[in-house]
């Protein structure tokens, strides 16, 4: 029974974790109806200006976010305004190929600056964990989980509460129509992009705390990312987060129960499960 | 000339180059060339710039020393690097350069597995002599070998040599029989040939060790959490796991967090690296590694290479990485004067008659046997991470700082 406790638990908590880094990507997809590649280089970026803080100037993770999510809103907002805008009208296909670019110009400049060794930060806290009944939790994670909680209901409630929001939501449903009734879209997309990667940044910056820093950081889990967002639903935050939870759990059940091999299968069957069901649905 | 005619030519051309240079440019003036192509950038860079000082210092003794002397005459040893920038698409077209157009006779490894294994193809093809010190899977040398050498033992010692030390611990009475292992290991040649090597060494002692837990995990795994509460449901006395240090650093993360103890812990060759201490603090204290080479190897050689290698490029040397690379590069360049020819064959000849009885390798002692497919089989070293800092050696006895710490 602990162990199916401390099972449950750690996949709640690595969910939380895949949510948090979801939730840009979907915001993203929503308004845009732009598949975000370069989600990956702004993870990464996350972790590397996080762990550049921390080896510098000693900046607690945590501190270090209050210059991630600003940065990554400008270089976000500015990608936006300076690449993708300018292909709004292009096939699909096009932004994709060009987000993939940003992603590998990212990716490179990083091996070029850092090299490609294994980094990693130690904090006070790094292996901390807390004793709760029979289980053990720990610290890190649970800290990344209470930001994602923090980030699902600030975005949430930002989306609903206020005129960004509204104005995000109007873009989403029907840019057009948006335009007609006087919402600047244009502006709108920015915002949208900038928050999207602010988020991306903010999560890599958290998952420093637990992952290893390298250049191929983003492409460990731009993958997982797509996987949450399909399946709680390419616009729905909340459904992403449910998703999250639901995959970290799936995933751990599936290591502990079945074997540990078939722990990132899962992930793909039920990428591959949710495309199949959402064809069906639209036949 | 007309177009067709040209063209009827480019193939004769590039015969010309590819296959006629060598033969005229490798055995000319008064060097003899030798060559690399390391990932000198990439995600391998760290390492790729252990391996050049490696080869770099045993080429600066070797010509201090007067170089290499062919039929009387002492000839000067040039490395020539390549960077293939962790890439291993571009690294056997490089060595195709080093051997057509700059004349290299025998070449040395990159580094990783994946990348030595792409290049292992260009001197199987072309007959030159290859020397890997950068890659210890068995897949490397293929039935048949001729040419290439490996200075790096399999991966499968680094599992023999661990539980060879636990029976040893057996043996003095500091470890209970039969031990129960759990190991776990990462799904890829690298971890399938550790877990080889534990099953080669159990299968017959069921006195000593009773297997538990055998489970694989996948590389780059986003979570180790359910693996390490697994480790714990089965009750173990001795945790080995294989899996390279992302894996690694997040593995032990969860082993910690979730307050596991064992009498031993062991993650295959990890342990002892800078960049693992940085990233886990006094949590890697205790840890048992299994090592190709460490600085505390007591041989005349190793001491030497020590010395020399933290006068030249600054230390202390925590990798095994220069030391193989230079005892590789150390080799070749003895198998080239024995040969007392540049001739690929006669060097190839003179590598597998090699014995170096001054190694820096544990055992002090190197050769190529030809039943391992021309693979060095040392035995490793066994060491320990100290809570201080640095390692102690443990393990074999005649190298051994002292005991080690087991756990409860």
């Amino acid at each position: 029974m602990v162990d199916l406790l401390s099972v449950l638990a750690s996949g709640i908590l690595v969910g939380t974790v895949y949510a948090y880094m979801a939730y840009g990507l979907g915001l993203i997809y929503g308004v845009l109806r732009v598949v975000n590649l370069a989600h990956g280089a702004f993870l990464t970026l996350g972790v590397y200006v996080t762990w550049w803080l921390n080896t510098t100037f000693g900046m607690d993770p945590l501190v270090s976010i209050l210059i991630t999510v600003p940065l990554g809103f400008a270089l976000g907002a500015t990608v936006e305004r300076t690449l993708v805008f300018r292909l709004r009208d292009s096939p699909p296909v096009t932004t994709l190929l060009l987000l993939f670019g940003v992603w590998l110009i990212v990716r490179n400049a990083l091996y070029l600056i850092f090299g490609g060794a294994d980094r990693s930060l130690l904090t006070s806290y790094s292996l901390e964990s807390l004793a709760v009944g029979p289980l053990t939790l720990s610290i890190p994670r649970l800290i990344v989980s209470g930001f994602s909680l923090l980030g699902f209901v600030v975005l949430a409630l930002m989306l609903k509460r206020t005129w960004s929001g509204l104005a995000l939501r109007a873009v989403a449903q029907d840019r057009e129509a948006a335009a007609l009734s006087g919402v600047p879209v244009n502006r709108v997309w920015a915002v949208a992009f900038g928050i999207g990667s602010a988020l991306a940044m903010s999560a890599g910056s958290l998952m420093s705390l637990f992952y290893s820093v390298t250049p191929e950081f983003g492409a460990r889990f731009l993958l997982k990312s797509f996987c949450v967002v399909v399946l709680g639903g390419l616009t729905n935050i909340g459904g992403i987060l449910v998703a999250g939870i639901g995959l970290g759990i799936a995933e751990d059940l599936t290591a502990f129960y079945i074997h540990t091999g078939y722990r990132d299968v899962v992930s793909f069957l039920v990428l591959t499960a949710a495309l199949v069901m959402r064809r069906a649905d639209s036949d | 000339m007309s177009s067709n005619a040209r063209s009827r030519w480019f193939p004769v051309l590039g015969l010309a180059l590819g296959v006629g240079l060598p033969a005229c440019s490798g055995d000319g003036g008064d060097t003899i060339r030798i060559g690399a192509a390391l990932p000198l950038s990439g995600k391998h860079a760290n390492v790729g710039g252990f391996f050049r000082d490696g080869y770099q210092l045993a080429v600066e003794e070797a010509n201090a020393a007067g170089g290499v002397e062919i039929d009387g005459v002492p000839r000067q040893i040039e490395l020539r690097v390549y960077d293939d920038k962790s890439d291993a698409s571009i690294s056997p077209s490089l060595l195709e350069r080093l051997i057509a157009v700059d004349g290299a006779v025998a070449l040395l490894s990159g580094y990783s597995t994946p990348l030595v294994q792409a290049q292992v193809i260009v001197p199987m093809r072309r007959g030159i002599p290859f020397m890997n010190a950068g890659g210890a899977s068995k897949s490397i040398f293929r039935e048949g070998n001729q040419w290439v050498f490996g200075a790096l033992s399999p991966v499968e010692s680094l599992a023999s040599t661990t539980l060879e030390w636990l029976m040893w611990e057996q043996d003095q009475d500091r470890l209970p029989k039969p031990l129960r292992v759990a190991m776990v290991w990462q799904n890829t040649d690298h971890g399938r040939e550790y877990r080889t090597g534990v099953h080669d060494v159990i299968e017959g002692q069921e006195d000593r060790f009773e297997l538990v837990l055998d489970e694989s995990f996948e590389h780059l795994s986003s979570d180790h959490t359910s693996l390490i509460v697994k480790v714990r449901s089965v009750e173990a006395d001795v945790f080995l796991s294989d899996a390279h240090e992302p894996d690694f650093l997040l593995q032990h993360r969860a082993y910690v967090e979730q307050g596991l103890g064992h009498i031993a812990v062991s993650y295959g060759a990890r342990g002892p690296e800078r960049s693992v201490r940085e990233g886990l603090g006094e949590a890697v204290s205790h840890l048992v590694s299994a090592q190709w080479w460490t600085r505390a190897l007591p041989y005349p050689r190793s001491q030497h290479f020590v010395e020399r290698y933290e006068a030249q490029f600054g230390g202390p040397v925590t990798e095994y990485y220069p030391a193989v690379a230079y005892e590789a590069a150390r080799a070749l360049i003895a198998a080239i004067g024995n040969a007392n020819s540049t001739e690929p064959e006669a060097i190839r000849d003179a590598l597998k008659s090699l014995e170096l009885e001054d190694s820096l390798l544990p055992g002090g002692r190197l050769y190529f046997p030809e039943e391992s497919r021309l693979q060095i089989e040392n035995r490793c070293v066994i060491v320990q991470n100290q809570p201080e800092g640095g390692v102690r050696i443990v393990f074999p006895p005649d190298a051994a700082e002292g005991p080690a710490y087991l756990g409860s």
